[in-house]
């Protein structure tokens, strides 16, 4: 852990990789979880959740705020004891540890179902995982900047994506509004609220990382409006280009939509390229998770050093997903019917109690036995800071 | 060192590229698939192509520049297997282009065999559907045409240019049928092909040697479905009201008499047309409108007189009627098929969702028949070629 102790990234690269997490895996099967019950209404369901997920944001950077540069699992042990703390951690490790074998699982079908039919998942699931273990290995530092590098390139392939399907739009996909009224609309917010947006909890364990002594809100904030849109602009894409009928036939919307992609009978067939778009995302939503993963564990355990944790975190996760989704049919019932429950109390639940405790334990009594936490040095600034 | 050579040794051994590469001389590449119902399973035929016969450089000529093969079985897997007993290689769907469903199989329903080609990745959503007229899907796939040497591109190039030129064709692409499979209030149509000509001259290589060429294939009507079973064919009148109606027009030709077998030839450039549906008294009513621009690009009567604007005007009414009578055949076919392929219901839907609520059960059987239709068709003729009144005499 040392070397990541001083590991300093910019806000603009937290907010970056805040927007990179929420599009994550959903640019691919948040189309599908929308339009599940809300058909053509897809985009007033997206809307809706996006306006919640910024609800979630606020709600996180309150918690973030309250942390003072700090792991929110360092902090709770320090507010209140190393024990009850600890456990709060655990939760949350759990749900960091759930969340990347869903990741891991949808990418590993992903690339089996669309591109790489006769490639086994193991095959794909271990080089995705050893580049997250040599990216984790390079620190926090080395991949934020690299998101820095690559967020350009996926902003260009997504609006090259976006403008060249602008001919295929056809407004009348969109009728009728509300056909069937709101009920239906309302069941899709949920599950797309929370794969999109509560599942972000992981950027609070970036927060002891982000250089300054600045509040958090307006990061977190950009970060989930940017996100949100996005999805928003995808999802609206899908519903306007394909219809509700093939959203919902096909897994993966959004990569039908690049095969859609047709411009004077030359500038076709740009899905394989435009799938990087998706690689990104879901490399770094699933790297932050593995990241909090295992730089939680060594928090919650004490240890010193977290790099050794990496290579059994990534066996175990590996063997996980292949045992714990062994088909399609079952990762989509779980994905939809369960998923979102766990969800609720993990990403939304379990935040929500650690902000009542940051809360009640308030000011001053922060960071009192810095000796053993990895963010000593920023808690005594930060004290410092708060308490001149 | 050692440690570090066995590496990138090993290295070289495990990562050689990926085991399901498939390089381009090991693909078999399809380009249209016909499909038959023989004794209770599908005989799949399979067009392929033949590289060395299309290849630029090299002049090709002794063999067909596509080869079928055909495979049968019980799934299209299993058929599209099977024939690797007799072809060297595995098919590969990415390039299809034409989807060819025989008459006896469509009119047993095709939602059953399709869903392959939505379930498969190799298959792209964009290929066109036609439905074999009283024939076989295989022998449409096996005919020399000229100018184009693959009859698949020359019939889905065919396909493209008649639907937007000539009125009574659709291409449909598979998305659009998965969509109007999927959705309420609409029909499927898909346009009919057929074979001209002997069945042995289309196989030989002495079809595309003559001028006029023997064999040749022919889009001729339109099938109706019912659910995801052929109902019916229209005839040409229907079909050019049908492609009127739902829009896919852009240009045709109309021909108004204006003497006994004489006709002035309009070409009508640009047409638009929306269906607008309207509840009075509780029961909905539906306007069809169609505006339409064209050109006079024959005077058949030497003594009718196109400077004058009220002839123009007349010819423009004269129009508006025989669109009219396309369109209303177009409906009274589907009133009397009770097959809603012009989409009224669906029109319904998205206006007035409450309202098709309560009718959709029997839609079909109960409302479509009685359904009130009011047509408003404005035909525009702007201009008469590059001359007025030619001085003919």
């Amino acid at each position: 852990m040392e070397q990541f102790a001083n590991a300093k990234i910019s806000v603009r690269q937290f907010t970056i990789l805040i927007i990179i997490g929420v599009i994550g895996d959903s640019i691919l099967i948040m189309p599908t979880i929308v339009a599940a019950s809300s058909k053509q209404d897809a985009w007033l369901s997206m809307a809706i959740a996006a306006l919640l997920g910024l609800v979630m944001g606020a709600v996180f950077a309150a918690i973030a705020n309250r942390l003072r540069r700090q792991s929110p699992i360092t902090a709770l042990q320090n507010r209140i004891g190393k024990a009850a703390g600890g456990f709060v951690g655990l939760l949350l490790l759990f749900n960091f540890f759930m969340c990347a074998l869903t990741l891991m699982s949808e990418m590993s079908q992903f690339m089996t179902t669309q591109m790489m039919p006769e490639t086994p998942v193991n095959a794909i699931l271990l080089l995705f995982m050893a580049v997250i273990i040599i990216a984790y290995r390079y620190g926090v530092e080395s991949f934020a900047r690299v998101s820095e590098l690559l967020f350009p390139v996926f902003l260009f392939l997504f609006l090259f994506m976006v403008i060249l399907l602008m001919p295929q739009v056809d407004l009348s996909n969109m009728k009728p509004i509300l056909a069937k009224g709101l009920p239906p609309v309302m069941m899709s917010v949920m599950p797309a609220f929370v794969t999109g947006f509560a599942e972000m909890v992981v950027l609070l364990m970036l927060v002891p990382h982000v250089a300054g002594k600045a509040k958090l809100t307006k990061p977190i904030l950009w970060g989930y409006a940017i996100g949100g849109l996005i999805l928003f602009i995808v999802v609206d894409l899908c519903v306007l280009v394909l219809g509700p009928s093939l959203m919902e036939t096909k897994y993966y919307p959004t990569f039908v939509l690049a095969q859609k992609i047709t411009i004077g009978q030359f500038l076709e067939r740009l899905e394989v390229i435009l799938m990087l778009i998706w690689i990104i995302t879901v490399f770094y939503k699933t790297l932050l998770l593995f990241y909090a993963l295992t730089a939680g564990t060594a928090q919650v355990l004490g240890l010193k050093e977290s790099r050794m944790l990496t290579i059994p975190y990534g066996m175990i996760l590996i063997v996980a997903t292949i045992v714990g989704t062994p088909n399609i049919s079952e990762y989509n019932k779980l994905l939809i019917y369960y998923y979102p429950w766990f969800d609720t109390v993990f990403c939304i639940g379990v935040p929500l109690v650690v902000l009542a405790v940051l809360a009640a334990t308030g000011k001053g009594k922060a960071s009192g036995q810095g000796g053993h936490a990895q963010n000593s040095q920023n808690g005594q600034n930060d004290q410092n800071g708060t308490n001149p | 060192m050692f440690y570090k050579m066995m590496v990138v040794l090993l290295c070289l051994l495990m990562l050689s590229g990926c085991w399901s590469r498939r390089e381009l001389n090991e693909l078999l590449i399809v380009l249209g698939i016909g499909f038959d119902w023989v004794d209770g399973e599908y005989l799949v035929s399979f067009q392929v192509v033949n590289p060395s016969e299309i290849s630029a450089q090299k002049r090709g000529g002794e063999r067909p520049p596509s080869t079928l093969y055909q495979g049968r079985g019980k799934t299209m897997l299993e058929a599209a297997r099977s024939l690797t007993a007799e072809a060297p290689r595995k098919v590969y769907m990415g390039h299809l282009q034409l989807y060819v469903i025989s008459e006896e199989l469509a009119r047993m329903g095709i939602g059953d065999f399709i869903d392959n080609a939505l379930r498969d990745n190799e298959h792209r959503m964009d290929f066109k559907l036609v439905v074999a007229r009283g024939m076989r899907a295989e022998d449409i796939l096996k005919l020399y045409t000229p100018l184009d040497k693959l009859p698949t591109n020359s019939m889905l190039r065919s396909l493209e240019t008649s639907e937007k030129n000539w009125a009574p064709t659709v291409s449909v692409t598979m998305d659009d049928v998965l969509k109007k499979l999927s959705a309420d209030g609409t029909e499927l149509a898909l346009t009919g092909i057929k074979l001209i000509g002997s069945q042995e001259m289309a196989e030989s290589k002495r079809n595309v040697e003559t001028f006029l060429p023997q064999s040749r294939y022919r889009y001729k009507g339109i099938a109706a479905f019912k659910g995801d079973k052929l109902a019916g064919w229209l005839n040409e009148t229907e079909s050019k009201g049908y492609t009127d109606i739902t829009d896919k027009l852009q240009s045709t030709s109309i021909e108004i008499p204006c003497k006994k077998d004489t006709f002035i030839g309009i070409e009508v450039t640009s047409s638009n047309s929306s269906i607008e549906s309207k509840i009075v008294g509780g029961e909905p009513e539906f306007t069809i409108h169609i505006r339409s621009e064209g050109n006079i690009v024959e005077r058949g009567c030497r003594d009718v007189d196109i400077t004058d604007p009220a002839t123009i005007e007349k010819l423009e009414r004269e129009a508006d009627e025989i669109i009219q009578g396309n369109a209303e055949a177009a409906v009274k076919r589907a009133k009397s098929m009770k097959s809603d392929f012009l989409g009224f219901g669906a029109q319904l839907n998205k206006d007035h969702p409450s309202v098709w609520k309560q009718v959709n059960k029997d839609w079909n059987d109960t409302y479509l028949p009685d359904l009130k239709i009011r047509y408003k068709i404005k035909m525009l003729i702007r201009k008469t070629g590059t001359t007025g009144n030619s001085t003919l005499k």
